[in-house]
């Protein structure tokens, strides 16, 4: 087993991260006054003074760099500046959600987008093929938030199909699922398609031809597997993105997920609040990549065991 | 005494290697291991040696394109790692090379004609109304007709697009010239072309040609004096005749043997080597040729032979045949 | 035991065929070596990848390609794969990018077996260690877990020879198999491939550029240029008397091991693009006997002398038997 290469892969994503909380710290201090935006418009100097006082803020900006590092590493997030709940706990009971959502929008446009991609290969230049990759152009050239104004203007306001907002049934899934996944699943069919295309033309897979393997065989089982390792990260880093984007979504949706509670956080510079979601975020992009990067690693030999033995 | 142009002086070229251990020592490819030869003004001088042997680095060590991490290469007398950019770049200009695949070298985009110029105006050599009269009679030089000059590299063919590379090499005139592997990758019949274009043009410009090849028939064929490399060092060096009529060293004896003749059935003398060139990582110590060699003494796996003299120019690193 | 008649390739390319294979007839008994020798692109390859139907999907093969009294290109895709891997079999140029990169040695030979026998993986593994073994492959049951870039060009190949004999097949076809390798592991290779000729006795059709190679390794030859057979006959014979200029030229545009100074004979010109082909003989612009009566038409394979047999109006030795 290559140690070396998963503990540098490890080693990044933990200074990534570290980067990432340092970043967010400084960059909200330096946009705004949470007290400003938090006390209403006829705040007195003292009620300045005293929630400046409440949450800390007094102090140098240094110390506060300090006291965010160390709660960080305990876990402890600090409370909400608007209701002083613990964030934490806030988080905690939109994060389901947001997974929920995000788990399904990434295996919506994996199961749909994939097995596209591998007919398009399979029956290139064909009638198929090009209305595949013609949706797929559509899917991510389309801002998906229009995306989702246009599904909720048809299905909900003129068809009454599906509900408009909320996340209660399956039903309030479809549309935000489909919506974040269309973009995903459109470049997925296409890189899904270039790396079957060029692994096909591969000469092992002629061999496998001459040993007699029929079609699906030589697809599945050798075709396959070399494609995926692009194709795996392709898909590792745009869960990134992926993450980004449903903070929109949300919001056209009213799916009641961490997203949405960023927004209306930042809206109020509730800065604990708006710290720890851009954290998690950050965090779940770190995860998504050193996930691709181990995966990786398993699935092509060549970086897992090293030349030797010639 | 023949005057020498090319002087290369206890060459080592190593590699760090990545290592997939977390702790593991630095290992190295020793590439070049304590090379020395000198090519004499208008040679013909061959490097034989199968992959990995070093023959490529070596050339790279030369034209100074590497530097050595041990050892000197003098060119006219001169280190080139020890001139000032100006006056490298002059002298840099008397070495010219080929490389193995000539579409490589060539940019797809740019007329043949105006490739071979473009060292001209780099170097800002000649009268520029005199530079098309002077890439014509190159083409000319090469065999090749005038209307060549607006082709683009995609419409010719290998042995063409080698005689352009040459062209754009010889143009500024130098004194060496570098083939590494220059007719691998052309068909058979085209090889012989492009080789006694070689011939003609070593005979009509006095040049010196430092030719890198695995294709031992070529090599014999061309060369005036070889050398035989294996993993990185020289195991005999001779001149062409004298190499094939009397070879010393048992790797130059199974590698000539390897050779496939063309007479139907001969295959009865062939020395067998077993196993492939091993990498030049981690050499066990004695002659690196030992593990497969057929006449290997417990000498042989303890201390490594040098290259000695035979008499006449003939040199040779083997216990066995220098008793030394 | 095979008998192609007239086989025919065309490849559809944007839209244009172009036609790559012009008639080939191939014959070959049970047991027999044959070679097929010629440059690149002169269908060759194409040649036996027509008889196992693996060309890509843009290729038309027409013709007869009769094994055990059946005709190839006329079975079911289905039956076309139980002989593939099982009674025909390939091994190919460069065995390290044809072998897949994510998949075990042991893996890969193993597949053949459960593609063409039924047994368990037990089974399975223990006869890919016997064929390893018999290519000559130490240490066979540790290498089982190798992935092919843990082994070097000789070792990989000999794997690929491992695959091709799995099955026992009647017919085993080598395309260029030494081309990838250093000269004493071609050797090592070819030597292998005849031993296993002799023990088991399969047919074996070598293809190769390499004309020393035809010389010591097969009886019979055929000899290819631009998608046609020129010449065919014993290899002794064709190695001392061509008949066909072509086979002449490739002769004297080698080098030879054995003494002969002077120049290479060159073939003038280069190999024509399939889809610029001349009028009538298809090396009449390259050949130096050529005569108004070559502009008519391709000439057809005829008898010179017992099984010796040229297409050449002119032949170097002996005279055309065909009409013009």
């Amino acid at each position: 087993m290559h140690v070396k290469y998963f503990l540098v892969k490890t080693l990044r994503a933990f200074l990534t991260t570290f980067l990432l909380v340092v970043f967010v710290f400084f960059v909200l201090r330096i946009t705004g006054d949470p007290a400003q935006a938090m006390l209403p418009d006829d705040a007195t100097e003292e009620d300045y003074i005293e929630f400046r006082q409440l949450w800390g803020l007094d102090k140098p900006l240094m110390e506060q760099f300090y006291i965010y590092c160390k709660n960080f590493v305990h876990g402890d997030f600090g409370q909400s500046y608007k209701d002083g709940r613990d964030v934490f706990e806030i988080i905690s009971q939109r994060l389901p959600k947001s997974v929920w959502l995000m788990g399904m929008s990434i295996i919506f446009s994996i199961v749909v987008g994939l097995p596209l991609g591998i007919y398009a290969a399979l029956h290139r230049n064909s009638f198929g093929d090009r209305f595949i990759m013609g949706t797929a152009v559509f899917g991510f050239s389309m801002p998906n938030f229009f995306l989702g104004i246009m599904f909720i203007l048809i299905f909900s306001m003129k068809l009454h199909w599906l509900p408009s907002a909320g996340s209660d049934t399956w039903l309030h899934l479809l549309m935000p699922m489909i919506t974040i996944g269309m973009t995903r699943m459109g470049s997925y069919a296409r890189y899904t398609r270039s790396a079957m295309l060029n692994v096909l033309s591969k000469p092992y897979i002629i061999t496998a031809k001459a040993k007699g393997a029929n079609r699906n065989r030589m697809v599945y089982l050798h075709a396959l597997p070399n494609a995926a390792i692009p194709i795996v990260t392709v898909i590792g880093t745009s869960i990134g993105h992926m993450v980004g984007g449903s903070v929109v979504i949300e919001n056209v949706f009213a799916w009641p997920g961490v997203g949405r509670l960023l927004v209306s956080s930042v809206a109020v510079r509730d800065l604990p609040v708006v710290q720890a979601i851009v954290i998690i975020m950050g965090l779940a992009m770190v995860l998504a990549n050193l996930l691709v990067d181990f995966t990786y690693g398993l699935l092509d030999p060549r970086i897992r065991v090293t030349a030797g033995d010639k | 005494m023949r005057e020498k142009l090319v002087e290369a002086k206890g060459l080592y070229k190593q590699y760090a290697l990545k290592s997939d251990k977390l702790f593991a020592k630095r290992r190295y490819l020793k590439a070049v291991d304590g090379v020395t030869f000198d090519i004499y003004k208008g040679e013909f001088f061959g490097v034989v040696g199968e992959s990995g042997c070093g023959k490529s680095t070596t050339a790279k060590l030369i034209l100074d394109m590497e530097h050595p991490t041990k050892g000197t290469v003098l060119f006219k007398g001169r280190d080139m790692s020890t001139l000032k950019p100006k006056e490298w770049r002059a002298i840099r200009l008397d070495m010219q090379m080929i490389f193995q695949d000539p579409l490589g070298a060539l940019d797809p985009y740019m007329c043949v004609g105006k490739q071979i110029m473009e060292p001209l105006e780099i170097h800002n050599i000649g009268d520029p109304k005199d530079r098309k009269q002077m890439v014509l009679d190159m083409l000319a030089a090469v065999s090749l007709k005038p209307i060549f000059y607006d082709r683009y590299p995609h419409e010719l063919s290998g042995g063409q697009r080698q005689r352009i590379v040459l062209a754009r090499a010889l143009i500024v005139k130098p004194q060496l010239l570098v083939c590494d592997e220059p007719i691998s990758a052309l068909d058979v019949s085209i090889q012989a072309q492009v080789v006694n274009l070689f011939k003609r043009i070593h005979k009509e410009l006095n040049l010196t040609f430092m030719f890198i090849s695995h294709d031992l028939r070529i090599v014999k064929h061309v060369c005036d004096r070889i050398i035989v490399m294996y993993l990185g060092r020289v195991v005999e060096e001779a001149e062409s005749d004298e190499l094939f009529a009397n070879t010393l060293h048992p790797y130059s004896q199974a590698l000539i043997s390897a050779v496939p003749s063309l007479t139907p059935d001969a295959q009865a003398k062939r020395i067998m080597l077993h196993g492939d060139p091993p990498n030049p990582i981690d050499l066990p110590k004695g002659c690196r040729f030992a593990s497969r060699c057929s006449k290997c003494t417990p000498r042989c796996l303890e201390s490594e032979p040098e290259l000695v003299d035979m008499g006449n120019g003939h040199k040779v690193a083997c216990f066995l045949v220098t008793g030394k | 035991m095979l008998h192609v008649k007239n086989l025919k390739v065309d490849f559809e390319v944007d839209g244009r065929r172009i036609r790559i294979l012009h008639g080939v007839d191939l014959d070959l008994e049970e047991g027999e070596t044959l070679g097929l020798v010629g440059e690149s692109g002169c269908g060759k390859s194409v040649t036996c990848s027509a008889i196992l139907r693996i060309l890509a999907d843009n290729a038309t093969v027409t013709g007869e390609v009769m094994y055990d009294g059946t005709d190839l290109l006329k079975l079911p895709a289905s039956k076309m794969e139980e002989i593939r891997g099982k009674d025909i079999t390939m091994i190919f140029q460069d065995p390290v990018v044809y072998m897949n990169p994510v998949k075990t040695i042991g893996n890969q030979i193993t597949e053949v077996i459960h593609l063409h026998e039924k047994c368990s993986q037990a089974e399975a593994d223990k006869k890919a260690i016997d064929l390893l073994t018999q290519v000559g492959i130490p240490h066979p049951e540790t290498r089982l877990k190798y992935y092919p870039h843990q082994l070097s060009g000789g070792l990989c190949q000999r794997v690929m020879i491992a695959m091709a004999l799995a099955c026992k097949p009647k017919l085993l076809m080598a395309d260029e198999p030494t081309t990838a390798l250093d000269v004493t592991v071609q050797a090592q290779i070819l030597d292998l491939l005849r031993s296993l000729n002799k023990k088991l006795g399969m047919a074996t059709i070598l293809v190769t550029h390499d004309l020393g190679v035809i010389a010591e390794n097969v009886k019979r030859v055929m000899v290819m240029y631009a998608g046609v057979v020129v010449e065919e006959g014993p290899v002794d014979i064709i190695f001392k008397k061509p008949a066909h200029p072509y086979t002449e030229g490739l002769l004297n545009s080698l080098p030879k091991m054995d003494g002969q100074e002077g120049d290479l004979i060159p073939i003038e010109g280069s190999v024509p693009a399939p889809d610029k082909r001349p009028a009538g003989c298809c090396f009449g612009p390259r050949c130096k006997y050529m005569t108004d009566e070559c502009l008519k038409g391709q000439p057809k394979l005829t008898t010179i002398n017992g099984t010796h047999r040229c297409a050449c109006f002119h032949p170097v030795h002996g005279t055309y038997g065909g009409e013009a």
